[in-house]
């Protein structure tokens, strides 16, 4: 349990706006909830509910917050937290909370996991947005540079070795970490995931790596997921141990990327920092 | 403010089967042979049979607490997502309807 703290001034006139009916005098029980890299998360208690206030903070690089407010109000809905109120174009957020552990503290087997991520994956219908890892990475890197961080020209070299990461392409979430599921149900099929903001088409494969990356899990591991991912969604698709290594490579480009846009931008956390030297450790890695 | 629904449900089986498409929503709703129920805060639901896999369906939800087209959207989907007949109607303070909400099928 997280120590419960006073509201902060820019967090309250965001709620006002969310709620202008709530008594904001009894909203009680906040708790500034760990994980949020970019955005400030609280839960909070009114009239014995529980909420998530999500307060956004300004990314380097924009992020279509009306087509975020349509996608969880719309297609995916019953895969996310109830949306309470979602204010534009801020992208300051309410949510009912939803009870249950996070997956990077329930560690549930990988069979189950790959159960969640196949019909994760069935449920997210087309989304008509594309997440090219290409045209991100080389998004991020461009905010980075105006903001006055050049990457180091051995990125650059990998990056130009990446010219074709996604080779199938179906509505992925794009940042599925384990901080961003909720363990909330027995059955994986009815876990409950959240940040939605970077979904799109991409290959799939993408994030079952960000979920393995996450759990700290090996490259022997990865590849369990994926053959259990793959028997799980009934695919005849047979990834060669190249195609996996480049998802994994375009993985810790984009971690590298997003982790230095970041910093530019003055979000000097210290959890971006070390996001930044670990993509950087595991792509000299992956070249010996 | 509450905003009241109603609608009905046609069911091919048990009211308590409804207990997986209640969970879909992510509201704290239960089903049992006979009614629904809901322990949500701000939510109110219960249900009647009408007839012979026919429940009317009616509550209210409360604004301060919940976004009633949401919730009323949320729990169309859900029915839909199982493929479940239903209508779904919100309704203003008046009593008139605000919106309708009816399955796929």
């Amino acid at each position: 349990m997280n120590p419960t703290i006073e509201l902060p001034i820019e967090a309250t006139s965001a709620l006002k706006k969310l709620r202008p009916q709530w008594q904001i005098d009894a909203v009680s029980d906040v708790e500034l909830l760990p994980g949020g890299y970019t955005n400030d998360n609280y839960s909070l208690t009114y009239q014995r509910a529980e909420y998530v206030l999500r307060i956004v903070r300004s990314p380097p690089v924009p992020i279509d917050r009306a087509f975020e407010k349509r996608l969880l109000s719309g297609p995916i809905a019953l895969l996310t937290a109830p949306v309470v109120a979602f204010l534009l174009p801020e992208g300051h957020m309410l949510t009912r909370k939803v009870a249950g552990p996070l997956l990077i503290d329930a560690r549930p087997d990988r069979t189950r996991i790959a159960q969640f991520l196949a019909r994760l994956h069935l449920r997210i219908p087309m989304l008509g947005r594309r997440y090219d890892l290409v045209q991100t990475i080389g998004r991020d890197l461009r905010a980075a540079t105006q903001l006055g961080e050049t990457a180091p020209p051995w990125f650059a070299k990998e990056l130009e070795s990446l010219t074709r990461a996604a080779l199938q392409i179906r509505p992925c979430h794009n940042d599925l970490n384990p901080w961003n599921v909720i363990v909330s149900a027995a059955d994986p099929g009815r876990w409950c995931t959240l940040d939605w903001e970077f979904a799109g088409d991409n290959d799939p494969l993408f994030d079952l790596i960000c979920v393995a990356e996450g759990l700290g899990w090996s490259i022997d591991e990865t590849d369990e997921l994926i053959d259990l991912y793959l028997e799980q969604i009934e695919s005849s698709r047979a990834p060669t141990t190249p195609q996996r290594r480049t998802i994994r490579k375009a993985f810790f480009l984009r971690e590298y990327a997003w982790a230095l846009a970041q910093l530019a931008a003055g979000n000097r956390r210290a959890e971006i920092e070390a996001q930044l030297q670990r993509a950087g450790d595991a792509l000299k890695a992956l070249n010996g | 403010m509450r905003h009241a629904f109603d609608g009905t449900l046609e069911l091919a089986r048990s009211l308590a089967d409804l207990a997986t498409v209640f969970d879909m929503t992510g509201f704290s709703l239960s089903a049992s042979r006979e009614r629904v129920d809901s322990s949500e805060p701000g939510l109110a639901l219960e249900s009647r049979a009408v007839s012979r896999g026919v429940y009317a369906i009616s509550g209210s939800v409360d604004d301060q607490l919940l976004d009633p087209h949401d919730v009323l959207s949320r729990l169309a989907m859900a029915l839909d997502a199982d493929g479940i007949r239903f209508a779904l109607r919100l309704r203003d303070a008046r009593g008139d309807v605000l919106v309708t909400y009816e399955s796929d099928h």
